[in-house]
This record gives C-alpha cells, sequence and structure tokens, in this order.
C-alpha cells in the first residue's frame, strides 16, 4: 500500500499519534506512562492516551492490556459534523492525520461507522482541494487541509504550473491574458464555494 | 541513407525499423504510466541502437551543409530520448522495488517468463547487496547486538496494483471485473475500440502486456 | 509526465508542408518522406514541419480544423454539450500550439483562431473539474473519459488518480472483514525495542 511502505516517514508519524486507551489490568512499574499518576504502578482502568503503535501493540496482546478509544474527531459528535458538510471542518487543527489515523483506527469503532464517515468526508472535500490547487492566494484555501489533502493539492499545483508554463512558452504566448480572467473567475467561485 | 529493413533471425518474419519504433515508442509510454515493471522489449532496443548506430557513421559521410545531416540527427536524437528515458525508467523501478521484484523474477526466471533482462536482474541483484551493506555500515553495526539483526523482505516495497491509470482501448475487449470492495456486488464492463477509460491496474494488467490496451 | 513530453509525442502527427526547394525521399526511422518539390504539399512528422519551417524551407498547409468556421462550430458544440465532444484528433493542442508558434503567417485569420482554441481549451477544462468532482461524488473508482485528449488527460495527474487510490485505501483498511492491522513491520519492531 501507498505511504505504508517499512521507512515511510509519513506513516511513522501516523503511527504516533495519541489515541485515547483504558487500561484492563494493574500493570507494575509502568506508572511513568500516567503524567497524572503518583504510584509506581499503573492501575487497572486508568484512561491515557498514548500512541498508536504501542496501543495496538498492547491491545493485540493475549488477554489485551488495553481497550482503544475513538480520538474525539472520529465520534458521534464530530460525525454528524462531518456528514452534514465536511468542508466546515478544519483538518489542520482537528485531524492532521483524519484519514490515515482513521483507517487503522476503524476497527474500535463498534458501530463500524468510521469507515463511511471517512469516505464520505474525502469525497466532499475533494472539491477543496479541486479549488485549492488552481487557487491564486494559496494560504488562505490550503489552511483548512488535512497533511495529505495538502500533499495532494501541491502535487496539482506543481500539474497546474507545468502546463501553464507549457501554454505560455515559446512563440504562441496566446494565454497570459485569458489565464489571467480565469483565475480571477476561479478564485471567485472558491469563495462561494467556502 | 537507407534505414533499412531489419531481420529479426530467419524465421521471424521482416519487421521494419518503423515497426520497430512504433513498438518501442509504445513500451516507453505503457512503462512510463504503469505502477509495475512490465516485460522488457529489449530485442526491440537492441535493434533500434544498431539502427542509430549504422544512421550515424551514415551522417558523418554526408557534407556537413547537406540539409538531411540535421533532419536525420534530430530524428536520432528524439530516437535516442525514447530509448534513454524508458531504460531510465525501468531502472527507477528496479530501484524503488528492488527486494519485490527480484523475488519475482527468481520464479519467473524458472518459468521461463522473465521481465527483465539479464543485465538489468544483475542491477538489482547489486543494488540490493549495496542497500543492505551501506545499512549495515552506517547503522546496524553501530547498535547493540539484539538489533542488529536486518530482515531483508519487510523492507519490501511493493508497487501499488490498485493504483488508478488512464487507458485507451486498442481493440473491443469485453468483460472486464471492477472488484466492489464494500458491496460485494462486482461490476463486469466492457471497453469498446478506441474508448478511454480510467480504472484500477489490477484487472487491466495483463492487457497492458499484450498490448490490447495503451496506457495514456 | 511533462506538458513537454506529451508535445513530443505529439510532434509525431503528420501534418501538410509547401517546401521552396526540390530534394529527393529521405528515407527516416520513422517512414520515407519526399520526394519535396517546391511549391508542392506533401506529409511531413510536425517535428520535421516546424524544424523547416524555422529554417525558413518551407511553408505550412494550414489543417482542415484550423479555420474559424469549423472551429465556431466546435466550441458552440462544446458548449452545448454536457459531454466532451470529439476534437479534431488526440493532439489538436499541440499541432495549435506548434504550429501557430512557427507558422502564424501561414495560417489565415492566425490570431482570431489562437483566441478561439484557447477558448474551446478553457471550456473543456472547466469541464473537466466538474466532471472530477462528479466522479468522485458517484463513487470514484471508475470512469470513462471517451475523448479527452492525452494533454488534457494529463492535466488531473496525478490528482484524480491519486484520489482514486486513496478511497480505495480507505475502503480495504477499513473492511470489517479485513480489518487493517498497522503496518506489520513498524510494530514488530517498536515491540522489539520495549523488550530491552
Amino acid at each position: 500500500m501507498a505511504n505504508s511502505n517499512y521507512l515511510s516517514i509519513s506513516d511513522i508519524l501516523v503511527t504516533n499519534e495519541k489515541v485515547p486507551c483504558k487500561f484492563l489490568l494493574d500493570l507494575p512499574k509502568m506508572g511513568f506512562l500516567d503524567p497524572s499518576a503518583t504510584e509506581n504502578d499503573l492501575k487497572a482502568g486508568t484512561n491515557i492516551e498514548i500512541p498508536l503503535w504501542l496501543a495496538e501493540s498492547l491491545y493485540t496482546r493475549r488477554p489485551p492490556l488495553v481497550s482503544v478509544d475513538l480520538p474525539k474527531i472520529y465520534k458521534e459528535t464530530y460525525r454528524e459534523i462531518l456528514n452534514a458538510d465536511s468542508c466546515t471542518v478544519d483538518m489542520h487543527k482537528l485531524g492532521q492525520h483524519f484519514y490515515e489515523l482513521g483507517c487503522y483506527i476503524a476497527k474500535h469503532d463498534i458501530k463500524g461507522e468510521v469507515s463511511s464517515t471517512l469516505l464520505n468526508t474525502f469525497r466532499q472535500r475533494f472539491k477543496m482541494i479541486l479549488s485549492a490547487s488552481v487557487s491564486t492566494d494559496s494560504i488562505n484555501s490550503v489552511q483548512p487541509l488535512s497533511m495529505s489533502e495538502r500533499k495532494r493539492t501541491e502535487a496539482a499545483v506543481v500539474t497546474e504550473r507545468a502546463l501553464s508554463s507549457w501554454l505560455k512558452i515559446g512563440d504562441c504566448p496566446l494565454t497570459t491574458a485569458n489565464m489571467v480572467a480565469n483565475h480571477r473567475k476561479r478564485k471567485r467561485a472558491e469563495m462561494e464555494l467556502l | 541513407m537507407d534505414a533499412e529493413d531489419i531481420e529479426l533471425s530467419d524465421d521471424e518474419e521482416e519487421i521494419t525499423a518503423e515497426s520497430v519504433l512504433k513498438t518501442l515508442q509504445n513500451a516507453w509510454q505503457n512503462e512510463r504510466l504503469a505502477p509495475e515493471i512490465l516485460p522488457h522489449h529489449n530485442d526491440m532496443v537492441e535493434c533500434m541502437l544498431g539502427q542509430i548506430q549504422h544512421m550515424e557513421r551514415n551522417i558523418n559521410k554526408l557534407p556537413k551543409t547537406d540539409l538531411r545531416s540535421c533532419i536525420h540527427k534530430m530524428e536520432l536524437n528524439r530516437i535516442k530520448y525514447i530509448i534513454c528515458n524508458y531504460l531510465k525508467t525501468r531502472l527507477g523501478k528496479i530501484e524503488k522495488y528492488c527486494i519485490a521484484i527480484v523475488n519475482e523474477e527468481k520464479q519467473r526466471i524458472e518459468a521461463g517468463t522473465n521481465y527483465l533482462t539479464p543485465s538489468e536482474f544483475r542491477y538489482a541483484q547489486e543494488y540490493i547487496t549495496n542497500m543492505e551493506s551501506h545499512l549495515k555500515n552506517t547503522i546496524l553495526n553501530h547498535v547493540p547486538g539484539n538489533m542488529q539483526s536486518f530482515e531483508l523482505n519487510k523492507m519490501a516495497i511493493y508497487p501499488n496494483f490498485y493504483c488508478h491509470v488512464f487507458l485507451k482501448a486498442n481493440e473491443t475487449i469485453n468483460g472486464i471485473i471492477l472488484e466492489d470492495l464494500l458491496g460485494d456486488q462486482d461490476e463486469e464492463i466492457d471497453i469498446e475500440e478506441d474508448s478511454q477509460h480510467i480504472l484500477q491496474y489490477k484487472p487491466i494488467a495483463d492487457l497492458v502486456k499484450n498490448g490490447k490496451v495503451q496506457l495514456v | 509526465m511533462d506538458p513537454f513530453e506529451i508535445e513530443f509525442i505529439g510532434e509525431n502527427r503528420i501534418v501538410s508542408i509547401i517546401p521552396n526547394f526540390s530534394h529527393d525521399k529521405i528515407y527516416l526511422i520513422c517512414g520515407e518522406f519526399g520526394p519535396f518539390r517546391a511549391g508542392l504539399p506533401m506529409n511531413v512528422p510536425l517535428w520535421l514541419a516546424v524544424m523547416l519551417k524555422q529554417k525558413q524551407k518551407c511553408r505550412i498547409v494550414p489543417p482542415d480544423w484550423m479555420d474559424m468556421e469549423v472551429l465556431e462550430n466546435i466550441k458552440e458544440e462544446e458548449k452545448r454539450s454536457r459531454f466532451f465532444t470529439k476534437m479534431p484528433h488526440e493532439h489538436y493542442m499541440v499541432e495549435a500550439k506548434l504550429l501557430l508558434g512557427a507558422a502564424a503567417e501561414d495560417i489565415p485569420r492566425a490570431s482570431e483562431v489562437k483566441t478561439i482554441i484557447k477558448d474551446i481549451w478553457d471550456i473543456r477544462m472547466s469541464k473537466l473539474r466538474t466532471s472530477m468532482d462528479a466522479l468522485m461524488k458517484s463513487g470514484g473508482s471508475y470512469g470513462r473519459l471517451d475523448h479527452l485528449t492525452m494533454m488534457e488527460i494529463n492535466s488531473v495527474k496525478p490528482l484524480l488518480p491519486q484520489a482514486m487510490d486513496e478511497l480505495h485505501k480507505i475502503k480495504m483498511m477499513t473492511r470489517t472483514s479485513a480489518s487493517a492491522t498497522l503496518n506489520n513491520s513498524t510494530f514488530t519492531q517498536s515491540g522489539s525495542s520495549q523488550n530491552i
């Protein structure tokens, strides 16, 4: 699968995201995991946020040492907002790795609704990438995007630039005037959209 | 100045330089656009390189001012670009997917359906050896003994067969199955000659290899 | 691919020129062309036409479609249709750019022709954006794209195919039957370092 190979930095970053977990057993000498703990041992029932890679390996033990809860962006309240209009959500603040972490976390969702939320959100927000990729004032339009959405936008901008420089170069400068007009139009269209 | 017809061997039909070029150009385009490494076209490459050499010798015999000389040079440069870029694209894939490619190629060699040329295969194997010794020399030899183990196959990167590609059908093909992951209702499509589609590479990989579709 | 590579591919297209010199047939690897007879039209690949034009060895014969009346019709049709209409050929934009660039004086009403081709291009590009969005909304796993030219298809790469890849990845990883295991290798690695 793309981006999840052994040395993929972005995959390492995603699996380093913290997820809320509840410890199911007493763990001797593991109290340091809980910043608010005063004892050496970690008590069963403690709720703390730990990185996904750790949570996952504790969860897959038999018996499991933790139960994994959904980060709030994948919970019911946010799912409702996302399903209504995901374009209003600032992923930069709320879910840098929304899709990637979501893929890993989906199995901990008992109702099985995270999957469809991810898909709907992705489909709806695709138009934000579309408009950000042709936008002249890139900073504002890129702001609410998640990390991977930004990467996708950057790649689309590269294509867009290559194409418009191809159109402009050579003895046939037919495009300049039209391109400027077009950009303005697109900018307006985008403002209506957001 | 004749781009003579070339005979590959006695029992094969005669092919023209023009048709070799066409094949190479399609192979280049497919190689650029396919996620995996495709079966090599070494006979075509060798044949074209021979043709280029032959042409270059003839160009040198022409007076410098001869119009033909710059026309031929231009054409040769165009063909050289295709060949270089084709081979570089293949090397790029070989480096990226080296572990996966070498593992699969070993089985293909046994079956006689190798995708790599002998020299590409050698390159792939040496690349792995170099990578391994690089990682050992720079890192693994300097970490505690219990962390030094090196498991090559874990590092393997595989081409994404599920990636989406654009294609144009060279002929009508019926019954391409599009897998439906969520609904379990696989869809079957027919593609007519000259129609264009965007779909997953996996169900059409063989059609690229046997020339029934062209990636665009 | 880079637009210049698509241009490179498009340059193999055959166009008509009228040479101002005479010469025997030339035998290129991509085929034989000629004989060249001063004043008589003949066919050559686009790259050769542009090269000869730059050396002032020929005039370009405007392709049939590079005509205001034809182009007006194409533009109207393109505006009216919900779908992409069939362009004069696969590399119309490359041919237009190169011929109008190198040989504007050989093409009647060249500046109007330039403008209208760019208009057609713009109509198609905005249609392309709308249809990309529609494709993603309608499922995003398959699309039929008849009559799009190679340069146009190239303009949606890598955005469209990668977005479709990502959708597929999400479907695959969140399927209930095959719940996503984290990248195994990363985990074993992290796991073993814990044991120390």
